[in-house]
């Protein structure tokens, strides 16, 4: 008799557990991001905090982290507010994809982020990218193309695009 | 058709030229010896302006007579410089079409401007002997004599490296080897000065040697031991006036050579930087040195030693069909040229050996070429040379007119120390916005394998900036505190 109390007691616990985890995993949860913009200095990067979507139930680890990659390049190519003060993208530059293998982000930028310059305002538009996709999860490069093919170097101020780029790079 | 028409028209304005006696080839000797405190020279190149002679670089006789007054002339064709060279240093130097030459830091006005002609520079004869402190030169009979008579067109530059008399050899006096713990170091003695050669053979073979040109071996064959890193040197005088050292080597060991004003010195080391299997340079009162490097398979990041610590490489931002950052009619490669060319001048004055990757408005690798291609020509200039230093010089360019001041940049870890040096040189002597040393990817500072830094001047894009870099005042403090940064750095590095 206390030996079937027992069992009785372990399966509602388990079933109250498994209840809990199944609730837990298909509820959405909200998601965040830091971006960051580069001040006209050129060395300072002030971060800021926007939403992000929730995983939404069944969309896998992968692919959610594909959508925050996408989501984060789009944010740091776009910049802060307008009346914030920052090194911005050219006008017209948009991220036209964004991908993740392992601990690399591969980002495709429209060619108008080729845009006559100098060394300021290639370093500061990518230091801005770079920050804010290697403080997602588990990425530290990033690498970066532009029209779809690999780049060497923008013209401008010649900033090197040519290998993935880590912070440790500025 | 037009080109047959081009060409005729060239031949009529040349024998014009003649006729009218704007210049002359000088073919007789008596026309063109000189002679002074007992020596006699022979100018086999001179050519009649109406500035008065004006006697090639390449010129024998003028070799000979600047040799005699222990300097050493050399035409630098990449930077359009005509440069003689005094130890101490004291450097004269002639540009190709200013009608100015230097002493030192000091301008002298010139009977004519330097040309060119069939790639030989061409001095003012005069200039040159005023400059070196000789009597004027009076030739006999007057040079225009000779285009009475038909000349035959001029003989000498069909053999232009003059073949050397017994007393113009260099000497090879001797050889010292003294073997440390991890590298030989092997100084070879020489008096006088001249050109060498070296090569290596891959592995397994590791022979190394040495050519020294235009120079006897003063001393009986040597042979001798190296230690465990040389096994043998060998000192032989071959045909041709030509010493050769060589050296057997058990592995593949680094070699690397440095001429001097006393001979070359050859450290072989265990240590691997880049494995080069040619080189070539002068020694005595004027040095120069490069090497064809290879890269090497595994070869890890080291300290880097220049093949020639004496020249410096300096690069003005984009050219030819890259105008860089512009502004109304004002276009980025205008200025760095202009920067880059007061830097230079500046560099050369203080005995320096300076080459630039572009001295005119164009592309280094290609028109229209990709960037990587572009820069990557510039940082060969370097690197193929042994520089001791890259200074690239760029204006900056923003896309509102906030930004301002002066920025350098550098990448590697060895870059650093250029970074500063010319950056506090700018803040002490320009009164300006320094927004100091800042790391960056930039493809020419990281592509280089020597110390590099790229200034980014000022901001074409700033109206205040706009105003300075249109100032040729400005843009001359701005190369003398670069210049001033090169040199405090090669004094404490």
């Amino acid at each position: 008799m206390r030996n079937s109390r027992i069992f009785f007691l372990l399966a509602l616990l388990i079933a109250v557990a498994a209840i809990a985890w199944y609730i837990s995993s298909h509820r959405a949860s909200p998601g965040e991001v830091t971006v960051y913009y580069s001040k006209v200095d050129g060395q300072s990067e002030i971060p800021w905090t926007i939403s992000a979507r929730a995983q939404q139930p069944g969309e896998s680890a992968a692919a959610y982290a594909q959508y925050l990659a996408l989501y984060a390049a789009s944010q740091a190519v776009t910049g802060p507010p307008p009346d914030v003060t920052a090194i911005r993208f050219p006008a017209g530059t948009r991220v036209l994809s964004a991908s993740v293998d392992g601990s690399t982000v591969t980002v495709d930028l429209s060619p108008e982020v080729n845009h006559p310059g100098g060394a300021l305002n290639e370093s500061g538009e990518f230091k801005a990218l770079i920050w804010t996709l290697t403080a997602l999860h588990g990425v530290d490069r990033v690498a970066v193309r532009m029209a779809g093919s690999k780049v060497a170097t923008l013209n401008g101020g010649s900033f090197e695009l040519d290998e993935p780029l880590r912070r440790s790079d500025w | 058709m037009n080109r047959y028409a081009v060409r005729i028209g060239s031949a009529l304005a040349l024998a014009l030229s003649f006729q009218l006696g704007l210049f002359t080839f000088a073919n007789a000797a008596e026309n063109t010896a000189y002679e002074y405190d007992g020596k006699r020279v022979v100018f086999e190149t001179l050519v009649q302006r109406s500035g008065g002679p004006a006697v090639s670089a390449d010129d024998p006789g003028l070799q000979q007579l600047v040799r005699n007054a222990g300097g050493s002339l050399t035409w630098d064709a990449d930077n359009q410089y005509v440069l003689v060279t005094f130890p101490g240093p004291t450097v004269i130097s002639f540009a190709i079409g200013d009608a100015h030459y230097l002493i030192g830091s000091v301008s002298h006005p010139a009977a004519f401007a330097p040309f060119v002609r069939d790639g030989h520079a061409f001095v003012p004869l005069k200039d040159v002997l005023r400059a070196l402190k000789l009597p004027a030169f009076s030739p006999g009979p007057s040079v225009s004599d000779v285009a009475a008579t038909p000349a035959p067109p001029p003989p000498l530059f069909a053999s232009p490296v003059p073949s050397p008399q017994p007393e113009q050899l260099a000497q090879v006096t001797g050889v010292d080897v003294q073997a440390q713990a991890g590298s030989v170091t092997i100084r070879i003695g020489i008096s006088g000065n001249g050109a060498y050669e070296w090569h290596r053979l891959r592995v397994p073979d590791n022979r190394w040697w040495i050519d020294v040109h235009t120079a006897r071996l003063a001393t009986a064959p040597i042979d001798q031991n190296g230690g465990a890193l040389v096994s043998a040197v060998r000192v032989r005088q071959q045909p041709a006036d030509t010493v050769r050292v060589a050296l057997s080597l058990p592995a593949s060991e680094q070699v690397d050579v440095s001429p001097g004003n006393e001979g070359i010195t050859i450290v072989v080391s265990s240590r691997v930087v880049a494995a080069a299997t040619r080189g070539s340079g002068t020694f005595g009162s004027i040095v120069t040195a490069n090497a064809s490097l290879l890269a090497s398979p595994g070869a890890s990041p080291a300290r880097y030693v220049p093949a020639n610590p004496h020249l410096i490489v300096l690069d003005p931002g984009h050219g030819g069909s890259d105008p860089g950052t512009v502004r109304g009619g004002v276009q980025e490669k205008s200025l760095t040229l202009d920067m880059a060319m007061r830097v230079r001048d500046i560099l050369v004055a203080r005995g320096w050996q300076v080459v630039m990757t572009r001295t005119d408005d164009r592309d280094v690798f290609a028109p229209n070429d990709s960037a990587r291609d572009e820069l990557q020509a510039r940082d060969d200039v370097a690197n193929s040379r042994g520089a001791r230093l890259l200074v690239s010089i760029h204006v900056n360019g923003y896309v509102n007119s906030g930004p301002h001041g002066v920025a350098t940049y550098y990448y590697k870890a060895s870059d650093l120390a250029l970074a500063q040096s010319v950056s506090r040189r700018i803040a002490s002597e320009l009164d300006m916005n320094n927004n100091g040393v800042i790391k960056d990817k930039l493809y020419v500072v990281n592509h280089a394998a020597m110390p590099a830094a790229l200034v980014e001047t000022a901001y074409i894009s700033n109206p205040d900036d706009f105003t300075l870099l249109q100032s040729g005042s400005w843009r001359q403090k701005m190369a003398q505190a670069i210049a001033d940064g090169i040199v405090d750095y090669t004094e404490s590095n």
